[in-house]
C-alpha cells in the first residue's frame, strides 16, 4: 500500500513538473507577488500619512497631474504638458483628454479643481497639506485645460503635485477611497485580504500605454526572517524594499535574484529635543555628533550598505553639500565640549521606534554615547506610541527615526515641529528659499540651508536608508532608487 | 523519611540524579563566574571585529556587533539563573503560606484562596508579562515579577494537595489532640513532610523559568538592551540564521544544557524522595 502511495505521488509530482513547465514556456507570466513591509491603515494616500499607502496605490491605481520617473525627474501624468508665466506665479495645464475613472466617470478640469480644491481646503485631511498651500485659485479654463494662481513663486510646484498626497480622485468616489480606491491608473483595486494581501488587476479601458502585469498582488511580510524564507521559495517574486540587510549578500550570490542597492530619501537621525536641557545647548549638540562615529552605526545597523549624510538632504537631490567631514569621530572632544557646556553625568532617553535602523541603531549609540560619558537608556516603542509621545507631544530627549519626505527641508521652519528648533534666521532663510524659483538661486539656498542645519548641529545626521531591491532575476522594470516612497510597476515585465 | 536516605553515594548512583545535578551545577558556576568576570565585556561593541568565527580572542567568534559571544553567553547565564530563582523564590514565599493556610482552615477560607489562585493560574506568564510592561515598562525586574506571579498558584496547589493529604496521619492528629496550635502544626509537621515535594517543584518551576525568561527576552518584554540575555541573543541571530547559524546555536543550546541539567535533575530528586515510588522499586 505504501508503495503504491509513493508511486502514486511520484507520477502526481512528475505530472505536475511537466505542468509548470509547459506553461513556462508557453508565455512569459503576467502576474507579480510584491513584498511589502507594512499593511496599510486604508488606501487613500489623499487621506493618510502613511507610506506604505503609496507604496501601493501610487502610478499604479492613482495617477495626478505630474508623475515622478524612476530617476526623479517631474514627466507628465495626467497633464499632457504646462506652461508656467513669467512671474512663476501662474501654472496652465493641458490635460489629457479621453482619461476614465476604473468607475467609469471622466476625468477633467472639473475634476482636478475638486481635487485640489479639496485638498487645500480648512477641513481637509491630507496628510501634506503644504504641498497645496501656495494655491491661491485653481480655475476651470475648458474641460481640457486647468489654470493654478499660486500667491507666490513656489520651485517645486510640479514636484509637489507629483507626490501620492497630490492624486486626482473623482468627486463620485472620493469618499469611499479609503476601502474602494478608485483611480485613472493603469491598474484597479481588486481584493484586500487583511492582514494578509492586497490585489490589483489591468484596467481595461486605461488611457495610455497597457501594463505587461495583468494582476499585482501586494503581500504583507513584515518579518524578516519569512520575507527571506518566501523570496526563497518563490512565494514572492521581488521585495522593492527588502527588510533585512544580512540576506542582501545570499540573494546576491544567488543567480535567480536581481539585487540592486539604490536610494531612498530617508534620511536617519538622532533627533534631538531642542527645547530640553541641555540639548538647547549648542555645544551638547554638537559633542553629540562628534560622539558618534556614523561609519561604526552604518556597519552594525544597516551592514555597511548606507550613505553617511552630514545634514538633512539626500545625496542624490539638486543642490547638495557634502557636510560629512563636519563632525568626524572624536570622543576627545566630545568629552571637551560637553565639559565647557558645563554637563556632566548626562542621562537621556532614546526612543527607539520598531524598524531595524532604529533599534539597532540604538543600541550603538548608546554604546558610543556611553564613552563620552552620556548614559543612554534605550526605550523602544510601537509607532503609535512614537507618534503621540515624539511627533506630537513632543515628550523625549532624543530619538532615532527616518525622514522618507524628499527635500523637507521645510520641517525645520515650522513653529510645531518636534525638534522645538524654531530659529528665526533659519526660518528667514526657508522663505527666501520657498520664495525662489531660479534653479541656480535655489541650489545656492539650498546649500546654505543644509549647512546652517549642520552648522547648528540641530540633531545628529547619521545615514541614508538604503533601498535594498531583491527581485527575480527575469524581471524588468522595478525601480532601483526610491525618490519617493512608492511602487510603481507599470513598467514591470517579465522576460521569457 | 529517615536520614541514611540522602547518603550521597546512594544519591548519585541515581542516573538523571548526578547527570542532571552535574550539568546544573556546571550552569551555576558559570554563572557565578560571570559575576566576578568575563572574559570580555559582554556590552563592549567593536564593529570592525563583527561576525567573526570563534579564534583565539573570542572562542565562540562575535556577533553583528563584534561582541564576544562567549562573554554575552555567560552573562546570560547569569541573568537567567537570576530572573528564575527569583521567581521561584517569589513563587514560594507566596505560593506555600497560602496552600497551607487553606488546607489548615478549610471551609469557605479554603474555597476562595485556592479561587484566588485558580484565577492567578488563569492568565498565562506572557500575559501578565505584557501588563506588566505596560504598568511598569519593559526589563529584567518585570520578566522576574510576572514569572513569579505564575509560580504562586503553582506551588499554593502542591502545598494544599500534599498538606491536606497530611491531615489524616497520626502525627497530625496526635500532635492536634496534643493541643498544638493550627500554624505551629503546619510549621512543625507538615511542612518538614511535605518539603520533599516542593525541592522537586522548585527544581521544574526553576527549568520553566529559564524557558519562560528567555521567551520574554525574545520578544522584547523581558531583559532590555544593552543587557545580555540568552533570548535576546536569540533574537539577534534570528536573521543571521543562514549567515551565522552558531550565533542562533550558541543561546540555544546554552538554554537546553541549562533547562535539561534542571528536568533531569528534578526526575532524580522525585524518584529519590517520593517514599511511594521507592517502595514500588523496593
Amino acid at each position: 500500500m505504501v508503495r503504491y502511495l509513493a508511486k502514486a505521488c511520484f507520477a502526481l509530482l512528475a505530472l505536475s513538473v511537466v505542468g509548470v513547465a509547459s506553461s513556462a514556456m508557453a508565455a512569459p507570466r503576467t502576474d507579480l507577488n510584491a513584498g511589502i513591509r507594512l499593511e496599510p491603515p486604508h488606501l487613500d494616500p489623499s487621506a493618510g500619512a502613511a507610506a506604505a499607502i503609496g507604496e501601493i496605490v501610487y502610478a499604479n491605481l492613482f495617477e495626478g497631474l505630474t508623475r515622478m520617473a524612476p530617476d526623479g525627474a517631474i514627466v507628465p501624468g495626467l497633464a499632457e504638458s504646462w506652461t508656467v508665466s513669467a512671474d512663476g506665479k501662474t501654472y496652465t495645464f493641458t490635460l489629457r483628454k479621453g482619461v476614465t475613472f476604473h468607475d467609469g466617470a471622466p476625468f477633467d478640469a472639473n475634476v482636478a479643481k475638486f481635487t485640489l480644491d479639496r485638498a487645500r481646503a480648512a477641513d481637509s485631511v491630507n496628510p501634506q497639506k503644504g504641498l497645496f498651500e501656495p494655491i491661491d485659485a485653481v480655475e476651470v479654463v475648458d474641460p481640457a485645460t486647468l489654470k493654478v494662481t499660486l500667491k507666490r513663486p513656489t520651485g517645486a510646484f510640479l514636484f509637489n503635485l507629483a507626490w501620492p498626497a497630490a492624486v486626482m480622485v473623482s468627486p463620485q468616489s472620493a469618499a469611499d477611497n479609503k476601502t474602494k480606491p478608485v483611480g485613472t491608473g493603469p491598474f484597479k483595486f481588486e481584493r484586500w485580504a487583511k492582514g494578509s494581501q492586497i490585489d490589483l488587476v489591468r484596467n481595461p479601458t486605461y488611457w495610455g500605454k497597457t501594463p505587461a502585469l495583468n494582476k499585482i498582488s501586494f503581500k504583507i511580510i513584515g518579518d524578516p526572517a519569512a520575507a527571506y524564507a518566501a523570496m526563497m521559495a518563490g512565494d514572492l517574486d521581488a521585495y522593492p524594499i527588502f527588510p533585512a540587510n544580512e540576506n542582501i549578500p545570499q540573494f546576491q550570490k544567488d543567480p535567480r535574484f536581481t539585487v540592486k542597492i539604490g536610494n531612498t530619501e530617508g534620511k536617519t537621525i538622532v533627533a534631538l529635543n531642542n527645547a530640553r536641557k541641555p540639548f538647547d545647548d549648542i555645544r551638547v549638540r554638537r559633542a553629540l555628533a562628534y560622539g558618534i562615529d556614523r561609519k561604526a552605526v552604518i556597519e552594525g545597523a544597516t551592514m555597511g550598505l548606507a550613505k553617511p549624510i552630514g545634514s538633512h538632504y539626500a545625496p542624490q537631490d539638486a543642490g547638495y553639500v557634502d557636510l560629512t567631514g563636519k563632525y568626524p569621530y572624536d570622543p576627545e572632544k566630545a568629552k571637551a565640549l560637553l565639559k565647557e557646556a558645563g554637563v556632566s553625568n548626562l542621562k537621556a532617553k532614546l526612543v527607539l521606534p520598531p524598524p531595524d535602523y532604529a533599534r539597532r541603531g540604538g543600541e550603538i549609540v548608546a554604546a558610543q554615547l556611553k564613552k563620552i560619558g552620556v548614559d543612554v537608556e534605550l526605550v523602544p516603542v510601537e509607532w503609535a506610541q512614537w507618534l503621540s509621545d515624539v511627533f506630537r507631544g513632543k515628550n523625549y530627549d532624543m530619538t532615532i527615526i527616518s525622514h522618507v519626505e524628499p527635500m523637507d527641508l521645510d520641517i525645520y521652519a515650522r513653529d510645531d515641529y518636534y525638534f522645538n528648533y524654531n530659529n528665526p534666521d533659519y526660518k528667514a532663510l526657508y522663505t527666501e528659499l520657498a520664495a525662489t524659483s531660479d534653479p541656480d538661486k535655489r541650489k545656492a539656498l539650498i546649500a546654505k540651508a543644509q549647512e546652517k542645519l549642520a552648522d547648528d548641529s540641530v540633531n545628529v545626521f547619521m545615514f541614508l536608508l538604503p533601498k535594498t531591491g531583491v527581485w527575480n532575476a527575469k524581471l524588468d522594470g522595478l525601480w532601483e532608487n526610491a525618490p519617493l516612497p512608492v511602487n510603481d510597476f507599470t513598467a514591470v515585465r517579465w522576460r521569457d | 523519611m529517615t536520614a541514611h536516605s540522602f547518603s550521597v553515594s546512594r544519591l548519585f548512583h541515581h542516573r538523571s540524579f548526578a547527570l542532571g545535578s552535574a550539568m546544573t551545577a556546571c550552569v551555576i558556576l558559570v554563572a557565578l563566574m560571570a559575576m566576578i568576570g568575563t572574559p570580555q565585556d559582554p556590552t563592549a561593541m567593536d564593529i570592525a571585529q563583527k561576525m567573526q568565527g570563534p579564534s583565539e580572542a573570542h572562542w565562540l567568534g562575535t556577533d553583528r556587533y563584534g561582541r564576544d559571544v562567549l562573554s554575552m553567553a555567560m552573562a546570560g547565564a547569569t541573568v537567567s539563573l537570576a530572573v528564575s530563582f527569583a521567581a521561584v523564590a517569589f513563587g514560594i514565599a507566596f505560593g506555600v503560606p497560602l496552600g497551607l493556610f487553606a488546607a489548615m482552615r478549610g471551609g469557605a477560607l479554603d474555597e476562595a484562596a485556592m479561587r484566588i489562585s485558580d484565577f492567578i493560574f488563569a492568565f498565562p506568564a506572557l500575559i501578565t508579562a505584557i501588563m506588566l510592561r505596560e504598568i511598569f515598562g519593559p526589563g529584567a525586574l518585570n520578566a522576574m515579577l510576572a514569572i513569579g506571579i505564575f509560580n504562586v498558584p503553582v506551588f499554593a496547589r502542591v502545598t494544599y494537595g500534599a498538606a491536606l493529604s497530611m491531615q489524616t496521619r497520626d502525627f497530625v492528629v496526635a500532635a492536634r489532640l496534643s493541643g498544638k496550635g493550627e500554624t505551629r502544626i503546619a510549621v512543625d509537621h507538615i511542612l518538614p513532610n511535605i518539603l520533599p515535594l516542593l525541592i522537586v517543584q522548585a527544581t521544574i518551576q526553576l527549568s520553566l523559568g529559564i524557558l519562560a525568561e528567555a521567551a520574554l527576552s525574545y520578544i522584547g518584554l523581558g531583559v532590555q538592551p544593552p543587557a545580555p540575555s540568552w533570548g535576546r541573543m536569540l533574537n539577534d541571530a534570528q536573521t543571521l540564521m543562514a549567515v551565522a547559524p552558531r550565533l542562533a546555536l550558541v543561546p540555544g543550546l546554552c538554554i537546553v544544557f541549562t533547562v535539561l541539567g534542571l528536568n533531569l535533575l528534578g526526575d532524580g530528586l522525585r524518584d529519590l524522595l517520593d517514599p511511594r515510588l521507592k517502595r514500588r522499586r523496593g
